[in-house]
């Protein structure tokens, strides 16, 4: 076959409807042949252009809030009110961006209020006597299954609150969590609803020393299970 | 954070910085869980891959946030994953032509590029685009030819003048891109221009 002939098979060698005996000759032609190669790209390219929905690179950029030219965000506008997917997979890009940004505690409001409670010390005195500000630690925890290695997490020696935010995998109306250390459970919640997206959050005590917990999620067919370990300041 | 020493942190394989970057990865494609299913742990692999060659072979100090790029990259595959299950299995390419490569990845980084995709799509006759649809449905010419009521081999040559359109279309564009604004094109950390 010549380069020309290739060039024209090319679309059907790509979407593997050419015969074997085709596509194992394109190949070894493709190892010697720049010229096939480049076409090949080229195809690659003209693939994408034929596609009945958006580039993914269009759905990422509008989720995650790049400038994109006013002709593309109303072309994709357009689409968006026809295609029956495109919306979702944007939706579900604007989630992901959503946790990027998200921050696990406001700590510009916590050092207003911090702020605003010792001028309320410096002005008044409090009959219950001084109230201590605690510092709070954030952590985000994926289900074990998900997770490839359990590195210790090491504890804030200011933490005085952890704050673990859970991202099950699965969506029930409400979870009962139980949370071990060894065998012993140190706290039980019957009723957690998880939030909008997903996610559960537990705000605890931080453990006295270097140990590991087991926290587990239940919910009527479903059983998640998150493990951390602490490495204490002091350890 | 100095992302520059992160990222040679990652490189290096340091355990605490690789297993950050898999719960980053994770906390990504959290909202496409129900879909990715089983093979939301291969894509957790699949994309460490990715970055570590994509930075190897770049040598690129990274100014912005690293987890930006990890969260992009993996929206990115998340929605790939999920499209390819109601697309037609297509041809093993060669690795280098492979969507993972770190060519293929600077790609995702450029919205300028997708642009471009979006206003050649935008131009393409609907005749090509019916023609090239079937093609990605997996039917071969001789089923489209049928369909269409034409020759094998006119229609090879018509997705072939398909495809030549397109190219032109694309390089009429990226003309007018250089003679309009040369000297705003030069962005490599992926924001997008107007075009």
């Amino acid at each position: 076959m010549t380069c020309e002939s290739w060039s024209e098979m090319l679309p059907w060698i790509l979407n593997g409807s050419a015969s074997d005996e085709i596509r194992q000759s394109f190949r070894a032609h493709l190892s010697t042949c720049d010229v096939c190669r480049a076409e090949l790209e080229e195809c690659q390219w003209a693939w994408r252009v034929f596609q009945d929905h958006p580039p993914i690179e269009i759905i990422t950029a509008t989720a995650f809030g790049d400038r994109l030219p006013k002709d593309v965000q109303r072309w994709l506008q357009a689409h968006l009110e026809t295609c029956p997917s495109c919306p979702t997979e944007l939706q579900a890009a604007q989630t992901s961006a959503a946790l990027l940004r998200k921050k696990p505690f406001p700590w510009r409001n916590f050092a207003a209020l911090a702020a605003t409670l010792l001028l309320g010390f410096a002005i008044g005195y409090w009959q219950k006597g001084p109230q201590t500000i605690s510092a709070i630690q954030a952590i985000d925890l994926m289900p074990d299954a998900m997770r490839g290695t359990n590195t210790p997490i090491a504890l804030d020696r200011n933490a005085q609150q952890i704050l673990l935010i859970l991202y099950p995998n699965n969506r029930p109306p409400y979870w009962q969590i139980e949370v071990f250390s060894g065998t012993k459970r140190l706290y039980q919640i019957n009723q957690m609803a998880p939030l909008s997206d997903g996610s559960v959050s537990l705000l605890l005590p931080p453990p006295s020393q270097s140990e590991g917990w087991r926290i587990v999620l239940s919910a009527a067919g479903d059983q998640e299970e998150f493990n951390c370990e602490w490495r204490h300041p002091s350890q | 954070m100095n992302w520059d020493l992160f990222t040679r942190h990652y490189l290096d394989g340091d355990i605490e910085t690789l297993s950050q970057v898999s719960e980053w990865i994770l906390q990504a494609t959290y909202s496409f869980r129900q879909k990715l299913g089983d093979a939301r742990e291969d894509l957790v692999q699949s994309v460490h891959q990715e970055l570590i060659t994509y930075l190897s072979q770049n040598h690129q100090s990274i100014e912005k946030s690293f987890k930006a790029l990890v969260w992009r990259i993996a929206t990115h595959r998340s929605i790939d994953w999920c499209r390819r299950q109601s697309r037609h299995p297509s041809e093993d390419l060669p690795p280098d032509l492979q969507d993972g490569h770190p060519q293929a990845l600077q790609k995702i980084l450029s919205a300028e590029s997708a642009a471009l995709v979006a206003r050649v799509m935008m131009a393409v006759k609907k005749e090509c685009r019916d023609i090239w649809l079937r093609i990605a449905a997996g039917d071969s010419y001789q089923e489209i030819a049928s369909a269409l009521q034409i020759s094998a081999g006119s229609l090879r040559v018509k997705a072939l003048r398909c495809r030549n359109q397109a190219k032109e279309i694309r390089q009429r564009l990226e003309k007018k891109l250089l003679t309009k604004a040369p000297f705003k094109r030069h962005n490599h950390q992926g924001d997008a221009h107007d075009l």
